[in-house]
């Protein structure tokens, strides 16, 4: 049955109720018992058909295709560890005397937070295996995440009428980071706190309404005993929820509007080439999901990450260092660290010096990004639908500005580690920042140029080649075997 | 009780301009001269893993050269010592801070340094410095234990400064240690005494070579840009104390470093995504290995036959081979 052909609107549960296309006197007596059940429920449901259609469902073989699937699994493992780290914790700030088994900390005031944590690293069985599954693979998740939007970007699979999941996919970034952000701020641990006391001065920078903002947030003025509690909602429900509700959009308006697929092979715009769901795909998405789990497992079970103990618990006037959010919030970070020292009053109205690089710059940032597609349409005036990808280097200018957008992250990424760049480097801290922020404006401008000419070319050559109908010569080298049994190009002089 | 006197310059090893020599004598003897930057930076690597190896023996060794040299400001051994310590002074010290110690505009005033900042900056090999725009950074030491301990002495009786400490990890409060570490000192050093960035081009150095006695010292005197401290002895145990303890601190969850934090875990996690990467490839097809369609989704679909076929028809014969070879 071909995919197209889904029941029609007003089809009645059971007029698919068959399995096998053969005639209703098909030896009925002969079901088995599984086959039984299930057209006991089809009867009832009428989902045969919908199913079989589903299970022919076609995915493209290239291996980009699987870099979402990393995602979706990654955020799988996090559901599950997180469930299990959520029994033991505790969302609460006021302070207890430690009591654990951590010698150092016995008799320290710590939160019943931190507390909590601390026992979950000592004392629960798999606590701390758990902990550091969780949050090693909420760090591969965003590397997932920013290369399966990079594919979908630089390939053009955003291009109508793809859109609308574009869109839904930006805001399940934005959600993931929402839970980073959360999840960084519960175990109330030294680096915890800090990067909440940033938040709030983020917050608190917004022009007219900051501390209205930042006192909703908290609860009041920081710091907070409440404010524990608020972020655990966000971020074991309310994100959760939402992030349950986008993936499962995103997956269904996918399966709606099928694949995007590379050309070639048979690829043409109104098909999709690649293994049926059943039985070819969930073999290799079964496969994958382990093997994602296998290898952030041997990871988290290895190498130690956010030894709470060591940083101790949050105390408001004391500070660590190096003082750095996860590498996914290390562009906000970054971009607050090169943010200029310049506190501008307009009409009256004093900016904070946080406003700009913290709210501005990252909401143009991310503005630009998800308003992309139509950016791109209104400048290319092509408005036809697209599921055939292009190979970045067929459209110069998305992908140049694509790669100066990634110019612009990765400066700011590393921006955000200056101190440890600058101890690694040998450089004084502040000749980092400056470095920084003349990359900030030269990187991308410098990258835009030399990836729209080096994708210029390569377009070029191709529409040469397709004009003359000249296929590409792979570059040909010949092999002499000398008498002491060693080889050398025939072409050059021995 | 530790407090230097205040005319010591904090400013101890500011990056001073190397020109401006000023009135010095400056022999060309000056140790700072005769060495070349990459035999001091060899001597640094060999010298870093003797230490390594011989931890253990050089916080022995550094607690019986403290308890046994008699510095500070007693009179008769101390006169003696100071006879060879002046000699050595003048030879390798003098051309940056003087031949009193009073300071040239090379070098600070170390006249009120005393035997702790003395035997801090000589012992750990941050003094002599290769130039004197150069940054006191720990080093293989210049001078043999005699002769530094000479030169300590003779330093010590230029003024009055804090001696040696004596610092006891053995049965020190651990915990008083934590305590006060975290909030005094991991806002430079880090939480596992990794080290990092302070501004101005100084970097509060990793702690996991400092011994009990060069911990004190360094508390107590504050070498710049690093404050004094005014820490009770017991106060100095703990914390030496704890520092020792984060040299071999556990670490239950896996292989780990002292520079822990965010930025580490951050590269480690690329790696992982690049793993991650290199599975999917195996796990998924590489085009120009791709055989025959196994499945093919037929045309008809509604959902693609709008008007991205008729109008863009160039796209499946603009490039036969798919430009994936």
């Amino acid at each position: 049955m071909a995919e197209g052909e889904r029941p029609v609107d007003g089809a009645r549960p059971g007029d698919a109720a068959m399995p096998a296309e053969g005639p209703a006197s098909d030896l009925p007596e002969r079901r088995t018992e599984l086959e039984r059940v299930l057209g006991w429920f089809d009867t009832r449901l009428g989902l045969a058909s919908t199913v079989r259609v589903a299970m022919r469902k076609v995915f493209p073989d290239h291996w980009s295709f699987l870099l979402g699937e990393i995602a979706l699994f990654a955020f799988i493992i996090l559901v599950a560890t997180g469930t299990y780290l959520t029994l033991f914790y505790t969302p609460d700030g006021r302070q207890v005397t430690y009591q654990g088994p951590y010698t150092i900390l016995q008799g320290a005031s710590v939160s019943a937070a931190y507390a909590s944590v601390m026992r979950l690293s000592f004392e629960v069985e798999a606590g701390l295996l758990m902990r550091q599954v969780h949050h090693w693979t909420a760090l591969v998740f965003f590397g997932a995440i920013a290369v399966h939007l990079a594919r979908v970007f630089f390939t053009g699979a955003f291009r109508k009428p793809r859109e609308v999941n574009y869109l839904v996919g930006i805001g399940l970034l934005l959600m993931a980071l929402g839970e980073g952000i959360t999840g960084y701020s519960l175990p109330d641990d030294l680096l915890s706190g800090t990067g909440l006391r940033i938040i709030d001065s983020v917050m608190l920078s917004v022009p007219f309404i900051g501390p209205w903002l930042a006192s909703l947030f908290f609860g009041g003025e920081f710091p907070t005993v409440g404010i524990l509690s608020r972020l655990f909602v966000f971020h074991v429900m309310l994100l959760p929820g939402l992030l349950i509700g986008g993936v499962a959009t995103h997956l269904a308006i996918l399966w709606l509007q099928k694949h995007t697929q590379y050309r070639g092979h048979g690829a043409r715009e109104d098909n999709v080439v690649g293994l049926p769901f059943w039985p070819g795909q969930v073999f290799r998405s079964t496969g994958l999901f382990f093997l994602t789990a296998a290898v952030i497992t041997l990871v988290a079970g290895l190498i130690q990450i956010n030894p709470v103990w060591l940083y101790g618990p949050y105390v408001p006037y004391v500070a660590t260092v190096p003082a750095q959010p996860d590498w996914y919030v290390g562009w906000l970070e970054g971009a607050l660290r090169l943010g200029l020292p310049i506190e501008p009053t307009i009409l009256g109205v004093t900016i904070p010096s946080p406003f700009v690089p913290g709210v501005l710059i990252p909401g143009i940032l991310v503005g630009a990004l998800a308003l992309w597609p139509f950016l791109e349409a209104r400048l290319t005036h092509d408005h036809a639908e697209h599921n055939l990808l292009d190979p970045p280097w067929r459209t110069p200018i998305r992908t140049a500005t694509g790669a100066a957008g990634v110019a612009v992250f990765l400066v700011l990424t590393l921006a955000g580690g200056n101190d440890v760049l600058a101890v690694m480097l040998d450089l004084p801290v502040e000749t980092v920042t400056m470095i920084f922020r003349f990359l900030l404006v030269l990187a991308p401008v410098v990258t835009w140029l030399v990836v729209y000419r080096m994708a210029r070319d390569v377009r070029d050559g191709h529409e040469r080649r397709a004009r003359t109908g000249t296929k590409p010569e792979p570059p040909a080298v010949l092999l002499v075997r000398g008498p002491g049994g060693g080889f050398r190009d025939a072409e050059q002089e021995p | 009780m530790f407090r230097l006197a205040s005319q010591t310059d904090p400013d101890m090893h500011d990056r001073l301009p190397a020109s401006s020599t000023g009135n010095a004598p400056a022999p060309a003897s000056a140790p700072a001269q005769r060495r070349a930057a990459p035999v001091r930076r060899l001597l640094a690597v060999y010298g870093a893993l003797l230490l390594v190896g011989g931890l253990a023996l050089g916080a022995v060794a550094g607690v019986v050269s403290a308890a046994t040299t008699p510095l500070g400001h007693v009179d008769g051994q101390a006169v003696t010592e100071a006879g060879r310590g002046a000699d050595l002074f003048l030879t390798s010290c003098a051309a940056c801070h003087g031949v009193q110690g009073a300071g040239t505009a090379n070098g600070p005033d170390i006249r009120n340094a005393g035997a702790a900042l003395a035997d801090f900056m000589l012992r750990t090999g941050r003094m002599p410095l290769a130039n004197p725009g150069a940054p006191a950074q720990r080093g293989t030491p210049y001078f043999s234990n005699a002769d530094r301990q000479a030169l300590v002495a003779y330093v010590a009786s230029l003024g009055n400064g804090p001696a040696i400490p004596n610092v006891v990890t053995s049965g020190a409060d651990v915990r008083a240690g934590w305590d006060l570490f975290t909030a005094n000192c991991a806002a430079c050093h880090g939480p596992a005494g990794g080290g990092g960035a302070v501004g101005g081009g100084f970097v509060a150095p990793a702690l996991n070579k400092a011994d009990a006695t060069t911990v004190g010292e360094a508390v107590i005197t504050g070498p710049a840009p690093m404050p004094r401290f005014s820490f009770s002895p017991d106060q100095l145990d703990s914390l030496a104390a704890y520092v020792a303890f984060l040299r071999d601190a556990p670490h239950p969850g896996g292989a780990t470093s002292p520079e822990v934090g965010p930025v580490t875990e951050g590269f480690i996690a690329g790696v992982t995504l690049l793993g991650l990467l290199l599975v999917a490839r195996w796990v998924g097809v590489r085009r120009d290995t791709a055989g025959d369609p196994l499945a093919e989704e037929a045309a008809g679909d509604p959902h693609r036959t709008g008007a991205g076929t008729a109008s863009d028809p160039a796209d499946d014969q603009g490039d036969p081979t798919g430009g994936r070879g």
